[in-house]
């Protein structure tokens, strides 16, 4: 068993327009231990109208990222991941931005970002997210989402990390093992999930694993041919914001 | 790079499709004063201001799916238009009589927005905060107290945003203390300008992404500041 991966993350014409760069980041990769593999991949979205929200996003899923290969190369083990080591991760990582933004004497707020993240082992997956977006899994025939998005009041409202009660809108969940996992930011959420049914679009996410399972190597390549999937018309027509796509797949053998 | 990537250009990715969502909503309701003082220039410029607010709003291919008016006269109150798209555009052509009943209309306004949160909510229909404009020549003939603790109860719930613009002889005190924001006066009859920007600002809330703070452009070319 072995997992792959592929991402991509581009630019919003809400951005792009505005001559601004993305505010989306991510971190995905895969560890072995000896005989193990593991999949981790972080999802950050920065807050729209923040001066450093992107910059929040990165520093998040970099401490994010690197506090859980620690732990993963520590326990060898996803059994013994509690819930409480996911608000500590959490916690620290948000302790980074907060300490960057006294630096720099800014607000924190302006380094609003939500959280979307996977650990992936070969029996046991752990899933934890704070705000929008979302992280699908196959169920059968079927794509679930493990959370669904969190948002406030108004479409234009959801909740970050930055948040002074950010551990009240932290989910975490602890699952038996999956072969498929997407994360994603909300500029693709209303293309790849159906709200009336609260359900993940398969007509979507299917054709999408299937070409990342036949292909061998997930390379730049791939990852390229992904990119220029997620700027397609059809797509930037239906959403002018921000996308980040990370997709794993566990193959066996 | 390997030969058999199977993404975009090539055709096996042309099978993915998209899920298909209502559009989220972008709600604004206006109150306007139709009593007898705007008689003559006044409701005809008013009446031609908004036939070009829903001309703009069509003109948007975003805003005419998102954006949703509704129209409420008072003297007497009357709903004209409940909340509909800007395609559903119908000319409203307001007559000025009667007083100026404008606590009642207040009320009813958010009533009616409160109403429309509900019906968005039962559909699954995601929304924007409502916007609430009100705009009136004159001073409340009715008891308007209970309307400005509502206004300034649902501020600051942030259940909707309310804004008043005063024309011509308006009571500007009084609508200090009906309104939390700086009511605006309307400079001249320029129902047009007004009109011209709130539809920009609509056009741009209405694609507001999550995290995105609502900036309305400072209200320039139509109020007296």
């Amino acid at each position: 068993m072995r997992w792959k991966y592929t991402a991509a993350s581009v630019t919003g014409k809400a951005h792009a327009g505005r001559g601004e760069s993305g505010q989306d980041s991510y971190r995905a990769g895969t560890i072995q231990i000896s005989d193990k593999d593991f999949f981790i991949g972080i999802v950050s979205d920065g807050a729209g109208s923040t001066t450093d929200g992107g910059r929040g996003a990165e520093i998040a899923c970099r401490t994010l990222y690197t506090q859980i290969t620690d732990a993963v190369r520590e326990t060898h083990d996803l059994s013994g991941i509690t819930d409480k080591d996911v608000r500590n991760w959490i916690t620290v990582s948000r302790d980074a931005i907060v300490s960057e933004a006294q630096e720099k004497k800014k607000r924190l707020r302006e380094y609003a970002c939500t959280i979307l993240g996977s650990i992936a082992g070969n029996d046991r997956v752990i899933f934890f997210q704070i705000g929008d977006g979302a992280i699908v899994t196959r169920s059968g025939p079927e794509y679930q989402t493990i959370f669904w998005p969190e948002q406030g009041e108004y479409a234009n409202t959801t909740f970050f990390i930055t948040d002074e009660q950010y551990l009240d809108h932290l989910q975490v969940h602890n699952a038996e093992s999956q072969d498929e996992i997407a994360l994603f930011t909300d500029g693709l959420q209303n293309l790849v999930l159906s709200f009336a049914q609260k359900k993940a679009h398969s007509g979507f996410f299917k054709p999408l694993f299937d070409a990342m399972k036949r292909n061998p190597e997930c390379d730049s390549g791939f990852s390229a041919q992904l990119s220029s999937f997620l700027c397609r018309d059809d797509i930037s027509a239906r959403s002018d914001d921000d996308k980040t796509l990370v997709l794993a797949v566990r193959m066996t053998g | 790079m390997s030969d058999n990537l199977i993404l975009p250009d090539q055709q096996p990715l042309g099978a993915v499709t998209f899920a298909e969502n209502p559009e989220p909503r972008c709600p604004c309701l206006l109150l306007l004063d139709t009593s007898g003082s705007m008689a003559g220039q006044p409701i005809a410029e008013l009446n031609a201001g908004i036939r070009e607010f829903y001309n703009e709003l069509q003109t948007d291919s975003l805003a005419i799916k998102r954006v949703e008016v509704a129209l409420l006269s008072f003297g007497p109150v009357r709903l004209i238009s409940e909340f509909n798209t800007a395609e559903c555009f119908f000319d409203p052509e307001l007559k000025a009589e009667g007083d100026t009943p404008m606590g009642e209309a207040i009320q009813k306004g958010i009533e009616l927005i409160k109403t429309r949160k509900e019906q968005y909510r039962a559909n699954g229909i995601s929304f924007y905060r409502p916007w609430i404009f009100l705009i009136t020549d004159g001073a409340p003939t009715d008891a308007w107290q209970t309307a400005a603790a509502m206004v300034r109860e649902g501020e600051n719930a942030k259940s909707f945003a309310f804004f008043a613009i005063g024309v011509h002889k308006a009571d500007m005190k009084i609508l200090k203390q009906i309104s939390v924001r700086e009511p605006v006066k309307l400079q001249g009859l320029k129902f047009r300008e007004f009109f011209q920007w709130l539809s920009n600002s609509m056009k741009s809330a209405s694609r507001s992404n999550p995290g995105d703070r609502i900036m309305l452009s400072p209200p320039l070319g139509w109020s007296e500041i």
